[in-house]
Formats: C-alpha cells, sequence, structure tokens
C-alpha cells in the first residue's frame, strides 16, 4: 500500500516538474525576444545619440562602426531579426557611411 | 469500502506525503519568485531605456539650440551671426529668433516649453498643448541679445 502511495505521489511530483519545466521554457523564450527587442532598441538610439551630437555639438566625424541603418529622421536596428527604431533631431543624408544634415557655422 | 479508502491514505505514508506537498510548495513559491524578480528587472529596463530617450533628446535639442542658427526651426539653433567674422556666434542668442521657435516633434516625442528671462522677464513660449506626465526640463545658460540669461527648453514623451 505504501508504494502504491509513493507511486501516486511521485506521478503527481513528476506532473508538477513537467509543468514547471514547460512553464520555465516559455518564460525563457519570450525573455529571449524581450531581450533581443531591449538590445535593438537600445542600439538604435545609441546611434540617434551620437547622430544628434553631430548635429547638436557641430562635430565634423565620427570614426566607429554604427550598428544601425538610417533613412531620413529614423534609424533602425537589428538584433537577432527583432528590429527596432528611433528618430534624430536631424535629417541624415547617406545610409551606408551616416552623413548628416548639419548647419553651416560659417556665413556668406 | 470508504474506511478502506481512508486507511489506505492515511497510514504511515501520509506523513511523507505531507512533507513532500510543502517541500514541493516551497521549491513552487521560490522559482515563482525568480520568475517575478526578472520580469522587474525587465520592466525597469525598458523603463530606463524611455527615460534616457527623454534625456538625451532635451539636451540634444538645448545644446542645438545655443550652438547653432537653423532658420527653419529656431528652436534648434537661434544663435546670433556675427557678419564680420563670417561665422555664428555659440551662446549668444538672437531674442527675435527664439521668439520664432516652432513646435518639434518626433515619433516618442516632443517639445513642450522654451523658457527665457530677458529684461527683468520671463518669457515662456508654449510649442506644444499636449498632455504627458513624463517630461524633463534642461537649462542652459546664453547670452540673449547681450544680456546673460538662462534658456530652459522642456520635453515630455508622448503617452
Amino acid at each position: 500500500m505504501n508504494s502504491i502511495e509513493a507511486i501516486i505521489a511521485l506521478i503527481v511530483m513528476l506532473a508538477g516538474l513537467g509543468a514547471i519545466l514547460t512553464s520555465i521554457n516559455y518564460v525563457q523564450e519570450d525573455y529571449s525576444q524581450a531581450n533581443d527587442t531591449l538590445t535593438a532598441k537600445t542600439q538604435a538610439i545609441s546611434c540617434a545619440t551620437i547622430i544628434d551630437s553631430i548635429y547638436s555639438n557641430s562635430a565634423t566625424t565620427h570614426n566607429e562602426e554604427l550598428n544601425c541603418l538610417t533613412e531620413s529622421y529614423n534609424v533602425k536596428s537589428t538584433h537577432n531579426n527583432k528590429t527596432k527604431e528611433s528618430q534624430t533631431t536631424t535629417e541624415t543624408i547617406n545610409e551606408l557611411t551616416i552623413e548628416v544634415k548639419t548647419l553651416d557655422h560659417y556665413i556668406n | 469500502m470508504t474506511t478502506t479508502s481512508i486507511n489506505f491514505f492515511s497510514k504511515k505514508g501520509a506523513i511523507f506525503s505531507i512533507d513532500a506537498l510543502i517541500a514541493f510548495t516551497l521549491t513552487l513559491l521560490i522559482l515563482l519568485s525568480f520568475v517575478q524578480l526578472t520580469t522587474n528587472i525587465f520592466v525597469q529596463q525598458k523603463e530606463q531605456v524611455k527615460q534616457f530617450y527623454l534625456e538625451e533628446k532635451t539636451l540634444m535639442i538645448a545644446d542645438s539650440l545655443v550652438k547653432n542658427r537653423n532658420l527653419e526651426n529656431s528652436l534648434l539653433g537661434a544663435c546670433a551671426a556675427d557678419s564680420d567674422k563670417k561665422r555664428i556666434t555659440g551662446n549668444e542668442i538672437e531674442e527675435q529668433l527664439l521668439l520664432q521657435a516652432k513646435p518639434f516633434e518626433l515619433k516618442e516625442f516632443f517639445a513642450k516649453e522654451l523658457k527665457f528671462e530677458t529684461k527683468g522677464m520671463t518669457k515662456i513660449i508654449s510649442l506644444n498643448n499636449k498632455e504627458s506626465e513624463n517630461c524633463l526640463s534642461a537649462k542652459r545658460f546664453a547670452l540673449i541679445d547681450g544680456e546673460k540669461s538662462i534658456i530652459e527648453i522642456k520635453g515630455c514623451l508622448i503617452e
């Protein structure tokens, strides 16, 4: 009798453990996706910050590779198939080597 | 039959079952609190990213205002121009340009208000009537028509 009870208890606990592991697996997948989204968003904001800084602080060049694509006022970044975007205060002219539409500081 | 069934589950093994149940419940609670903690970290990170976006945009607009001259929208540059040196003078603002500041809005951000003090008077230019609880002000020291002044820009997140 005791062995039957033990078997029942074991089955119940195994079922519970299975349910927990399945839940954790689902949660892990969600976290992974959330992490990718957050990374993509952070990258897009970082790129927008550099572009804004070039415009606002009258910089000329920034020699560092950026993991972003620009299109007019939008900056897009992709991380593990998750794409997020941010916006810049100025317009970017060129996509591959980013050229920022800065204002002239010398007048005619 | 019922008596047999009660006996079957309430013999020696019942103590072990309660033990196991308590242990199992505790394990579940620990796992639950772990999941809750991780979720909270993600929510906090999301909020921090939003806050950084707001800070960055507000500060960059404030910087741009006191360092550039933008005739399309003077909110992004209201500096005076020195015709002799043929260049723009940073931190020297033209009040006339400042008064012509236009609304500025991005997908998740808008400039709400521009405030400055000149000739003993505080002037407030309302740029957008949208309401938002998540706003931030950035101040910059500058000369407005040759007079020392503090310019304040208020930026908000679109809700």
